[in-house]
């Protein structure tokens, strides 16, 4: 009975939703048109499916440790490093970035592997085995890397990108080995400063290696499948490649993920963990992995799409993975935090629900502005007043975004998809 | 007489919850093929028991040793590997996963996709009515079929020693019955068990030996019709004048 009830809720709210967008397409184009809805709703599909990507990495962990991961968005940003250094020399003042950047991917490599190595049963022998595939890994690093000064880059993109993510993965498992591992069974606030402290941590900790300067992939590096060229949709619509890569990317991953969690037996044991830990420990799942995978998974799903979200023209910088891990987070809030298919949601609705903002800058075209005028509601001088004095509407993305997000928490507490807690008893 | 081989057996095991200690030195063993029964009023520490023997509650002291191996201080999913495999108090299904998974679930230690598909008909076969509503979410079955649920997905893994912590719980006394029923056609087939109720009547009825647990240490043993008959245990947990 309760399902049936679940059931119909969810249809309803399916209902509400697609309507409530209908009705925005509808006051749209009857005061522009058709194509200007569409023109920025497909602005909004890659600009939400990167948010969607960084906001599973919240969610898959907090359903299983019920911890939010404030580093997930450090982990982002370091990602887009991790391109960087593999793609560019390492600039003139850096003379600590190859010694620091070492004993990094040291760190990350050997705590992945010791992770990874539980069939061994000693614990020095494993210890060994992590130790050397560390120093094995950075020093492979190192000839990767182009030379101080004007060296080139010796990977081409792709595959600097591949091994970025194989790092962020690492970079993943490594949070949660050495930060949240050994908090699994205190209280729920100290692991959540913790990962307040660790976000700081890895700021710092990148703008020592690679400084606080922004940077951008040299433009002889990009390749021509994530060029900026348009791919015309209609006559009316077109979309950059990368943009067209991006979605199509995020769709198969997002799908590939439901799969994983759906259909493998990782992914049901995953799920296992996130309904009740210990009854799953009893049935022979070993919680620590599933809680390492789910961290790895996230790293990996944020770096896939981290260097496309940097060729759409966003600065590098040490701080960018804060302003996007928030808004992740909260698309992750929005969707019902905990809940994987609720995060994705949540991250598509928010990147659409900004890319229409900047749509409203143009206010003074839009039809029912016209007929207000006429009507003499408001004038075109007390318009252009607020204009100078508010700016344009365009520069509340951001809080529009947010706006909207607490709208929903307040009358839906729980997110789109998440449900009562109380349930849970 | 030569006694069966004992597969569990625990040694003055001490355990509890922070600073409260529940199990005071507890000693038993359970042979293979038994059906040992632990019975116990309220708070008396039986659960704790179970899950100091499954590691979800690491003993502080003593010795749990399963077939001859320490498994003291193993994880719980070690210790499951080893074929212990516990009922939980209160079924302990995953709601949100419906029945097929739960019992999934249950095997996931096993990697012979053939011999759980083929298990997983015989539990349909076994408890019809988690055949019918095999895609149903567990959270929506009713008390007693969760205790099938939750059996069956104990099964899966196919247990040595399967423990079952108070699985007549909540139920009425029809379905009591039928679970007990489903206990002994368990042992039947060879699985040892280890029951720990609050039902103490049905529970000695049905189980070879029994061991009475009170503040957290044994105060009684003996075979089910010997403490069935004890003057104090039938004054103290049969209710009998």
């Amino acid at each position: 009975m309760a399902t049936e009830r679940g059931r119909q809720s969810g249809w309803n709210t399916a209902l509400w939703w697609g309507g409530g967008f209908a009705l925005f397409a509808l006051v749209i184009t009857l005061n522009r048109d058709f194509e200007t809805f569409l023109r920025y709703l497909v602005l909004g599909l890659p600009q939400g499916a990167i948010i969607a990507l960084i906001a599973v990495g919240y969610s898959m962990v907090y359903g299983i440790i019920q911890l939010i991961n404030f580093a997930h968005g450090e982990v982002f940003m370091f990602s887009t490093f991790f391109v960087l250094m593999l793609l560019v020399p390492p600039e003139g003042g850096q003379t600590m970035a190859p010694a620091l950047i070492g004993a990094t991917v040291f760190l990350i490599v050997a705590c992945t592997v010791w992770v990874l190595a539980e069939r061994i049963p000693a614990r020095w022998m494993r210890g060994a085995v992590a130790v050397a595939a560390g120093a094995a890994a950075a020093a492979a690093n190192a000839r990767l890397m182009p030379a101080t000064g004007a060296g080139a880059a010796i990977l081409p993109f792709f595959a600097a990108y591949a091994l970025a993510i194989v790092y962020t993965c690492c970079l993943g498992v490594t949070m949660d080995l050495l930060a949240y591992r050994p908090l699994r069974h205190s209280p729920r606030l100290i692991a959540l400063i913790t990962a307040i402290g660790l976000s700081l941590f890895l700021q710092n900790f990148a703008q020592l290696i690679w400084g606080s300067s922004s940077r951008y992939f040299p433009a002889s590096v990009r390749p021509a499948i994530l060029g900026s060229q348009q791919v015309t949709l209609t006559p009316a619509l077109s979309l950059s490649r990368l943009d067209l890569v991006i979605v199509v990317l995020a769709l198969a991953l997002m799908a590939g993920l439901q799969l994983f969690v759906m259909k493998t037996r990782t992914g049901r044991a995953m799920r296992a963990c996130a309904q009740d830990r210990v009854t799953a420990s009893l049935m022979g799942v070993e919680v620590n992995r599933v809680v390492a995978v789910a961290f790895a998974l996230g790293a990996g799903l944020a770096a896939m799409v981290a260097p496309l979200y940097v060729l759409r023209g966003t600065p590098i910088h040490p701080q960018m993975g804060y302003m996007v891990g928030i808004l992740a987070f909260s698309s992750a809030v929005l969707g019902g935090i905990g809940n994987i298919t609720g995060a994705m949601l949540g991250g598509m609705v928010i990147g659409i629900v900004s890319a229409f903002v900047p749509l409203f800058d143009a206010l003074d075209r839009f039809a029912w502005f016209e007929a207000a005028v006429r009507a003499g509601w408001i004038t075109r001088e007390g318009y252009a007043e607020f204009v100078q004095g508010f700016g344009k509407p365009g520069q509340y993305q951001l809080a529009v975004a947010y706006a909207f997000m607490i709208l929903v928490i307040v009358f839906k507490p729980t997110g789109l998809l998440g449900k009562a807690s109380a349930k849970r008893a | 007489m030569t006694n069966p081989p004992v597969l569990l057996r625990l040694d003055a095991v001490e355990a509890g919850y922070g600073s409260l200690r529940i199990l005071k030195g507890i000693s038993f063993e359970v042979c293979a093929g038994e059906i040992v029964t632990l019975i116990g009023s309220n708070g008396a520490g039986k659960t704790t028991v179970l899950n100091a023997i499954c590691g979800v509650v690491p003993p502080r002291r003593g010795t749990v040793t399963m077939d001859g191996h320490d498994i003291t201080r193993l994880q719980p999913h070690e210790i499951a590997s080893r074929g212990v495999v516990h009922v939980p108090e209160g079924r302990k299904l995953f709601p949100d996963m419906t029945v097929a998974e739960n019992l999934e679930m249950g095997a996931h230690l096993r990697r012979d996709r053939a011999g759980i598909r083929a298990d997983m008909e015989k539990m349909y076969n076994l408890f019809p009515i988690l055949g019918e509503r095999r895609h149903a979410p567990a959270g929506a079955l009713s008390g007693g079929e969760q205790q099938m649920c939750a059996i069956a997905r104990g099964l899966m893994a196919r247990p040595r020693i399967m423990m079952f912590d108070e699985p007549s719980l909540g139920l009425a006394p029809k379905l009591v019955e039928q679970i007990f029923g489903i206990i002994r056609a368990i042992n039947d087939e060879g699985t040892t068990v280890l029951l720990v109720e609050q039902n103490a009547h049905m529970a000695l009825q049905l189980a070879h030996r029994g061991y009475v647990i009170a503040t957290g240490e044994i105060t009684l043993s003996g075979s089910g019709s010997e403490l069935l008959g004890n003057e104090m245990v039938k004054r103290l947990y049969l209710g009998e004048a």
